[in-house]
């Protein structure tokens, strides 16, 4: 990550619009033990109060690292209940990165927002439809499939 | 910038975070 992702011009310039970073050694303690983090790289993405709302394991290229942030800080707004904002992080997502390993993830949590935003149950079939057209070998696809039954 | 701003205290991050409408990216790393 250090010698090929966090040079990267692009990581940089959504690390400083986005984020405040913090590099912890994994034989330092309390973070690891207080994480359960036993492997590195790993990135753990907290909100403000110190609450994780999403985690990677392994080397990500700076053109799968920026969309997999982009993920988690939607997946954030999410779990606040903040659907407009989790929708922009979503959206912004598949427009800049919309054939990265974060894209369909990000497409099925744009449906659900929306849905979880509006109570209108032809989000979900637009997910599913969504997920079919671009990524339909996704696990997302696949777990959205059942909204084809609303 | 031309390089990420690393910090080394998550409180402080945490502070940082809440003042700015941040996230805070906990990078776990191995020194070798």
């Amino acid at each position: 990550m250090d010698a090929v992702s966090y040079p990267n011009p692009k990581v940089i310039d959504f690390f400083e619009k986005n984020l405040i970073a913090v590099k912890v050694l994994i034989n330092s303690q309390p973070l690891p033990k207080k994480f359960r983090v036993q492997w590195t790289p790993t990135l753990v993405l907290l909100d403000d109060e110190g609450e994780e709302h999403n985690r990677t394991v392994g080397f990500l290229p700076p053109e799968e690292l920026v969309p997999s942030l982009m993920l988690g800080i939607g997946k954030s707004h999410f779990d606040h209940d903040e659907f407009s904002q989790a929708e922009n992080t979503f959206q912004h997502l598949l427009a800049e990165y919309p054939k990265s390993d974060s894209s369909a993830e990000a497409a099925y949590y744009l449906g659900v927002s929306r849905y979880k935003r509006t109570h209108n149950a032809e989000e979900l079939k637009k997910t599913i439809q969504h997920l079919q057209r671009d990524f339909p070998q996704s696990e997302w696809a696949k777990r959205a499939s059942v909204y084809q039954m609303l | 910038m031309t390089q990420i701003n690393w910090h080394d205290d998550l409180n402080s991050a945490l502070n940082l975070a809440n003042r700015e409408h941040k996230h805070v990216l906990l990078d776990f790393h191995n020194p070798l």
